[in-house]
């Protein structure tokens, strides 16, 4: 390697692909509404088809193009504690991203580079928004060797002199250890249990009525006369009709999301080595992800209610958002989220052990206040009535029982809520935990807190009760309606770790 | 790592943020807020006036302005009550502020937290010689604490304090 060390090399010709897609998905996403004018313009002029085929023609080699000559002019080398890269074609654009500023790597192999055994590099640096060193279409052992220096080198430069002596030497040689795999079954349950679909169900449910109609117009229109005879009354038609199609569109969902779900973590592998978590999986393209865990910033069980009928939960290590103070960035969050997926409670508490190196406590010890209950019936529930009730008293109408019954009927969902709701304060570490039907557990190290807000109404404090708000990196936390007394002491123990603890956050 | 322990703490080593002694902002904050909250009210009620004295046959004229010039009024002492509430504490590790009559806000900013400061005045806030102070931590959207109404002294102060803190807190070994 030591010849490629010091001259500068091209990428592999087939990332022209690579830029091709690249360019494609730049021009949609940022110059079509741009364009759309232009569009409208073609689409009023006298040869029509002519111009169209011609400007289209003409599109299309401008990205060919533009692609090749990104290629051509991308050059990439690397040096004893940096890597360069030179690109541009007009513009030119010189990066050396050093060893130990760079935060995360990604290895993500689309499916046409798999023929040819090459992968892309994403290099992620610290305050880089978005903006990281990609070398797209080197060799997969050339991005592996890669990943190992970079990994090494900024575990060097992060870890003092003193520390390294003490770390057992056999550390380096160590493989690294299969933390969690995921079989096809348990991905098809990952994805039954992401299937957004009865969810758009519980929303659309309430507007039943205005469907019906709409339903009803549509068979008028496309004739299902004959579809509808077949049952004893028109009603009962609509309604069977409702159902099969609220099926079919629920079996689409699920099929869709199932396929998604294999796509993105088929052959799914998460391993620990030296301090990072690395992540592999994907079918069509492969994606590699590390992640250290001096960045992890709170882990996360999360579980709806599908799952929980299937038995099984997704373990979620949120990282801190990649571009930290950057408020303009902060969009991409899901990409932070390191996601495993199906497991079994048991599973992600032996798996939060092998993380942390610790067996962590899951069981909550203190709940919240009744007083949650009261204060979010009446306010969403009963104040909608009340308000609806007056409306119709001025409107000279006798109020509804209906909606009264509804507000009752959501009682014990409120109930549910405060139940599930409960925290524990565990030495260097809190739990939340929290849902309906489902449940979601948070775990998070106390020093990792960015800052703390303590709020309270004038309610609240006459009952002695607080809500709590936590800001870590990865999101907040809220802890509603906590005994005034614990509110304070997490208040304060918060800030004692925080600023004891001189271990970084990041 | 490092260096593991996991000692029991003792409880009363821990500051208890419920003991301390608030500050409050300069004085001429509560002259700020009165004048820009004045400056709006006394508009609306210009509205108010105009629009019973232009629109014709208008409805309990007498009653519709006296009305409004409680409503204005009351919203005018909560202005003045709310601003002369927001108190903050500076302590060796960290900088509290709160907030609030009804609903109340206690926000606590560690100094080896904090990403970046700002210092910003308007014109007003210039003629009265106050400043505000805004800082930065990593932590999601609604993370910035706003100090508002410091002397401007005291913000500088404040500043550079909290910049020399963190910069203490980087320099050793975890510069990541």
């Amino acid at each position: 390697m030591s010849d490629s060390e010091n001259s500068w090399q091209r990428l592999s010709p087939v990332a022209v692909v690579f830029y091709l897609i690249r360019i494609i998905n730049q021009v949609i996403s940022n110059a079509l509404q741009g364009l759309a004018p232009l569009i409208v313009l073609l689409f009023s002029a006298k040869n029509k088809l002519l111009i169209i085929s011609a400007s289209l023609l003409g599109l299309i080699c401008f990205i060919v193009i533009a692609a090749i000559l990104q290629y051509w002019f991308f050059r990439y080398r690397v040096r004893d504690n940096e890597v360069q890269i030179s690109q541009g074609v007009f513009k030119k654009k010189f990066r050396a991203i050093q060893f130990d500023r760079v935060q995360n790597i990604n290895i993500k192999q689309p499916i046409y580079f798999k023929p040819f055994a090459l992968v892309s590099l994403f290099i992620e640096t610290a305050g880089s928004a978005g903006d990281e060193g990609v070398l797209a279409g080197i060799n997969e052992t050339e991005a592996q060797t890669l990943t190992d220096i970079l990994l090494k080198k900024r575990q060097a430069a992060t870890t003092p002199a003193e520390q390294q002596a003490d770390q057992p030497l056999n550390d380096d040689d160590k493989a690294p250890t299969l933390l969690a795999k995921a079989s096809m079954s348990d991905l098809i349950k990952h994805g039954l249990s992401n299937n957004k679909f009865l969810i758009l169900i519980a929303f659309l449910a309430p507007f039943y009525n205005s469907w019906k109609n709409q339903v009803n117009d549509w068979a008028h229109q496309v004739n299902l006369q004959s579809w509808f005879d077949l049952f004893p009354s028109k009603p009962i038609a609509v309604l069977i009709t409702f159902v099969i199609a609220s099926m079919a569109i629920f079996v689409l969902f699920a099929l869709i999301s199932i396929v998604g779900s294999i796509l993105s973590y088929h052959q799914y592998r998460l391993t620990l080595s030296k301090q990072t978590l690395v992540r592999k999986s994907g079918l069509l393209n492969t994606h590699q992800e590390s992640l250290n865990l001096s960045k992890l910033q709170a882990i996360q069980r999360r579980c709806n209610w599908i799952a929980r009928v299937l038995g099984i939960e997704s373990l979620v290590l949120a990282q801190a958002d990649g571009h930290v103070g950057n408020r303009q960035h902060q969009h991409n969050k899901s990409s932070s989220l390191f996601i495993v997926p199906s497991r079994t409670p048991s599973q992600s508490i032996e798996l939060i052990a092998a993380i942390t190196g610790e067996q962590p406590t899951m069981q909550p010890t203190n709940a919240i206040s009744k007083r949650f209950i009261v204060k979010n019936w009446l306010v969403y529930f009963m104040l909608p009535v009340a308000v609806f009730a007056g409306f119709e008293l001025s409107h000279a109408q006798t109020p509804s029982p209906w909606l009264l019954l509804l507000a009752l009927c959501a009682l014990p969902l409120v109930y549910l809520r405060w139940k599930n709701y409960g925290f524990r304060l565990d030495g260097e570490y809190g739990l939340i935990k929290s849902g309906f039907i489902g449940y979601r557990y948070e775990r998070f190290a106390l020093h990792k807190a960015q800052n703390i807000v303590l709020a309270q109404s004038w309610w609240q404090k006459r009952s002695g009760v607080a809500n709590l708000h936590i800001s870590l990196a990865s999101g907040s936390i809220v802890i509603p309606y906590m005994p005034q007394a614990q509110a304070l002491a997490w208040f304060n123990q918060l800030c004692y770790h925080i600023e004891r603890d001189n271990r970084a956050w990041f | 790592m490092e260096e593991f322990s996991n000692q029991p703490i003792d409880l009363n080593v821990i500051t208890q943020i419920e003991q301390l002694k608030f500050c409050d902002l300069d004085d001429n904050y509560a002259v700020e807020v009165m004048l820009t909250t004045a400056f709006t009210l006394v508009t609306l009620f210009a509205l108010v006036i105009a629009a019973v004295l232009l629109i014709p046959n208008f409805p309990f004229e007498l009653p519709v302005l006296l009305v409004a010039a409680l409503v204005f009024g009351a919203i005018f002492w909560l202005r003045y009550l709310s601003a002369k509430a927001k108190q903050y504490v500076v302590r060796e590790h960290d900088l509290v502020f709160r907030k609030g009559l009804l609903w109340r806000k206690m926000i606590a900013v560690s100094f080896n937290r904090i990403q970046h400061i700002d210092l910003t005045s308007g014109p007003l806030e210039r003629r009265l010689n106050l400043t505000s102070l805004k800082i930065y931590t990593a932590g999601g959207f609604s993370s910035d604490l706003v100090i508002p109404g410091l002397n401007k002294q005291t913000a500088q102060k404040l500043r550079d304090m909290i910049i020399n803190q963190t910069n203490i807190a980087l320099e050793p070994s975890d510069n990541e």
